[in-house]
């Protein structure tokens, strides 16, 4: 498959979102959400990655096999973070020392 | 099939276009597998965050700000320019692409020049876990935890941005030696999806590390 | 399937270039699979003395061969050496490395030179662990636990680790070689579904191998990273959780018991199909199940931390999700006892082999569910009733497997067939050897002998006697196959381009093969398997 043939103007706006979505992250760090600012900020950096990856990675435009493997990491990192967070979340529920 | 084509056309291919999809999947799984590679540094750090809020917002504040921002806009200038450069090329406009190519590499170094400045004052301010350590914070502990983290993360980020500079260089020799052209440019399109990825991962460091200083 | 007409002495790809450069400069991958032979062969009889001298040292219930000290080394190199040197490249990149483009009807894999690469970076790694064993060696233990690793172990930690990062590098080149091979380089005709189940089996093992390996190659990395800067990641004193470690490991190190027995599974497939004259029975099912121990092997990590201070919701959770795994497993073993069933069945060689493996995975797995089950491994954690159980998988399988495939295509790799009756002998003597070694570490393990102690109380020296025994009758029965498949590579009977009758397209180019396998590319029309359908371009009737 032939990469596809964005135009210039595609690109230019791309590369003005991800600017101000950059500015968008610095502005809300500046007011004070406690836990909430580190997810927005990580939100932002992760539609950063999304136009990133689906139009200048042109992920969009790949086949379905390219989207399986963007998919596929995804969801295996998730898996890491999840099942490692069963341990760390539940620790010490029980009123039992070490468990 | 054009001469390019034919000189780079390898064994197990027949076209000059299967070779090219072949070679975008191995980038894409190679990427997915530096999903994981990061991956396991941002578990590890999540866990501690949670256990360590206090403490790692102190190392967060510890962060040269502004400089950490302008590197975010200046790798966020790299993947334009290197987007243009293949868009460049894809209309066999090969000076432009070897130009843009030369610009990005040059981004790069700029990235790197302000990161290892960045170092640097961690270094004057007693902040390298391991070789000069100082805190007369009770939160010590965490708050070394969190620079071991951060040099860890960034120092990773940038050895697999040097590796794209040398990449995206030996790109733009290849242009100007006139190996690509409008037809065949696959090389340029996996280094570029290798810088973009790459890029990624610095949007992701800079949200968990500099961010919180801001407050 | 197309017939193909073979010339005579034809030049094949042993012969067609000589001499040591184009051996070492080559990105021929069945060239590249001999490579990987001979590496891990030498590692594996390194491995193997190692095991020796451990049995040895138990054959007496006091610390009188070795020290405690070399003891712990002796036991932390076997497993090293043999899981990343030897279990985690054997099949993949030797009989996987010859056979995946030949099966799927082409002339390569994907990235030839990148295949060349990954045993320079396997060999760099290799010859890294050599060296810290030069240097005195390691005693963590192939786990590499901290806090132990990290602060109180003097051994040589950093060298050893940096080792087997880079060898997990070569075994992600490999994953993306093969990915991408099975992909985007079939040949017309061979449509997912007609693929044989060995193909299945390596493209799961290469998911994992992709998706897995990287988070191993951190985990050491930040062990690296603590040793070398005396800072502590996992380290208590500064706030760091050492059971973190652990979780980042066993994402890698459970799944990668399926990169060593998956492509076990995939060869016994083909073998039991071969043998039995069959179609293996409920295809699609076996295939399935291939990539859903490849996905479900990522959920069940946590089940190796039960006792090690993991909260107790966290280890329910693991504990359920890892009798998951049973169920793929199972499926796979029922379909193969069903492909025998009514089937032509022959008992050569690697049918012993591949019979072997259903038994011994088979009790493997049964024991696996024991462990898995939160209160049974409270009591059986860290004991022998634990290395019984891998070793079963890992032996009895993998090893059971990759020996099986060793005989099944040596013809077709070297052009030549072994000597049948010593090999059947061979077979049998692992068997017995095998199950001599390690059933009576079931037994050791539930009275409670822990893993990785040099002494014991001396009621059970019978049982480990029985187990140095079979240990040394084990060694006997790997050490005929070197030497008769060696010999048998210039001496034996010329075996002709299908000896075994065998669908595939592998068997249907001349043995060995030529350069580029296919003059033409093949075009396929009939499905995995298909006795029924080709008994007459066979032979069969
Ligand atoms: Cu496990």
């Amino acid at each position: 498959m032939e990469l596809p043939d964005l135009t210039f103007r595609t690109y230019l706006l791309t590369f003005l979102s991800l600017l101000c979505l950059l500015g968008l992250n610095v502005g809300l760090a500046f007011i004070h959400m406690g836990w909430v600012n580190m997810f927005v900020a990580v939100m932002i950096a992760a539609m950063q990655a999304a136009i990133i990856a689906l139009f200048l990675m042109h992920g969009l435009f790949e086949r379905a096999i390219i989207r399986l493997v963007m998919g596929g990491a995804l969801l295996w990192f998730l898996i890491l973070v999840t099942l490692t967070m069963t341990d760390y979340i539940t620790r010490n529920w029980l009123p039992i020392a070490g468990k | 099939m054009s001469k390019a084509e034919a000189l780079a056309l390898r064994e197990p291919f027949s076209t000059p276009q299967h070779q090219r999809d072949t070679a975008m999947l191995g980038m894409w799984v190679f990427i997915a597998t530096e999903v994981l590679f990061f991956g396991g540094l941002f578990v590890a750090f999540a866990v501690y965050r949670m256990y360590y809020t206090q403490g790692f917002l102190e190392g967060s504040r510890g962060m040269t700000l502004v400089i950490g921002t302008i590197n975010s806009a200046v790798l966020i200038a790299s993947t334009f320019t290197m987007s243009l450069a293949i868009h460049a090329i894809q209309h066999n406009k090969q000076l432009r692409c070897y130009l843009l190519l030369l610009i990005t590499a040059l981004i790069g170094l700029v990235f790197l020049a302000l990161k290892f400045t960045e170092y640097f004052i961690h270094y004057q301010e007693h902040k390298v876990p391991g070789i000069w350590f100082e805190s007369h914070d009770p939160q010590a502990g965490p708050e070394q935890l969190f620079y071991i983290f951060y040099f860890a993360m960034t120092g990773l980020h940038a050895i697999h941005l040097s590796i794209g500079c040398g990449l995206v260089t030996t790109m733009a020799v290849r242009t100007a030696l006139g190996r690509f052209n409008g037809n065949y440019h696959t090389a340029i399109d996996v280094t570029g999806l290798y810088w973009h990825f790459v890029d990624i991962i610095w949007g992701f460091l800079y949200a968990i590390f500099y961010i919180p200083g801001f407050r | 399937m197309i017939s193909k007409i073979r010339i005579a002495e034809a030049p094949n790809y042993l012969t067609e270039e000589q001499g040591i450069r184009s051996w070492l400069l080559t990105t021929d991958h069945k060239r590249i699979c001999l490579l990987y032979i001979a590496a891990i062969t030498f590692f594996f009889v390194l491995g193997g003395i190692a095991a020796l001298l451990i049995r040895l040292e138990l054959l007496t219930p006091v610390t009188d061969l070795v020290s405690p000290e070399t003891y712990n080394k002796l036991f932390s190199e076997h497993g090293i050496i043999m899981v990343w040197l030897f279990l985690i490249p054997s099949i993949p990149a030797t009989l996987g490395n010859f056979l995946i483009p030949e099966m799927i009807g082409a002339k390569d894999v994907a990235f030839p030179k990148l295949n060349l690469a990954s045993w320079y970076v396997f060999m760099i790694g290799g010859l890294l662990i050599m060296y810290g064993i030069a240097r005195g060696g390691i005693d963590t233990g192939w786990t590499f636990y901290t806090p132990f690793s990290t602060i109180y172990s003097t051994t040589e930690v950093a060298v050893t680790g940096v080792g087997i990062f880079i060898v997990g590098f070569s075994s992600i080149m490999t994953g993306v070689n093969f990915i991408v091979t099975i992909h985007r380089l079939r040949a017309p005709g061979m449509t997912w579904f007609r693929m044989p189940l060995f193909l299945w089996s390596l493209y799961s093992t290469s998911v994992v191998m992709v998706l897995a390996t990287p988070v191993l190659a951190i985990a050491l990395l930040m062990i690296i990273w603590e040793r070398v800067f005396q800072v502590g990641i996992f380290s208590p004193e500064l706030g760091g959780d050492p059971v973190l470690f652990q979780h980042l490991f066993w994402f890698y190190s459970h799944p990668a018991v399926y990169i060593m027995v998956l492509p076990s599974m995939g060869v016994v497939s083909e073998i039991v199909a071969a043998f039995s004259r069959k179609a293996v029975f409920g295809y699609v099912f076996v295939a399935f199940s291939s990539v859903a121990i490849a996905v479900l092997g990522f959920l069940v990590w946590g089940h190796h931390m039960f006792v090690a201070g993991e909260s107790v919701y966290s280890a329910l959770a693991f504990s359920v999700l890892s009798y998951l795994v049973a169920v793929p497993s199972a499926i796979k073993v029922f379909n193969w006892s069903a492909t025998l069933y009514k089937g032509s069945v022959s008992l050569d060689t690697p049918m012993l082999y591949a019979l072997g493996f259903i038994g011994l995975f088979t009790i493997g797995g049964m024991t696996g569910l024991f462990v898995a089950a939160l209160g049974i491994d409270v009591h059986v954690t860290d004991t022998y009733f634990v290395i019984a159980h891998f070793h079963y998988i890992m032996v009895g399988g993998a090893v059971m497997g990759y020996l099986g495939g060793l005989h099944y295509w040596w013809p077709k790799i070297s052009g030549r067939m072994y000597p049948e009756r010593l090999a059947k002998a061979a077979a049998l003597i692992v068997f017995l050897g095998f199950n001599l070694t390690f059933f009576p570490q079931f037994v050791l393990g539930w009275l409670g002998m822990p893993r990785r102690y040099a002494a014991y109380p001396p009621e059970w020296q019978w049982l480990h006697i029985l187990s140095t025994a079979g240990a040394t009758i084990l060694a006997v029965g790997y050490l005929m196959p070197l030497l008769y498949l060696t010999w048998a590579w210039k001496r034996g009977p010329l075996a002709g381009h299908n000896p075994w009758r065998a669908t595939g397209l592998e068997w249907q180019i001349s043995s060995p093969p030529p350069k580029h396998n296919f003059e033409t590319t093949p075009i396929v029309t009939h499905k995995a398997y298909d006795y029924a359908g080709m008994k007459e371009e066979l032979g069969l009737v």
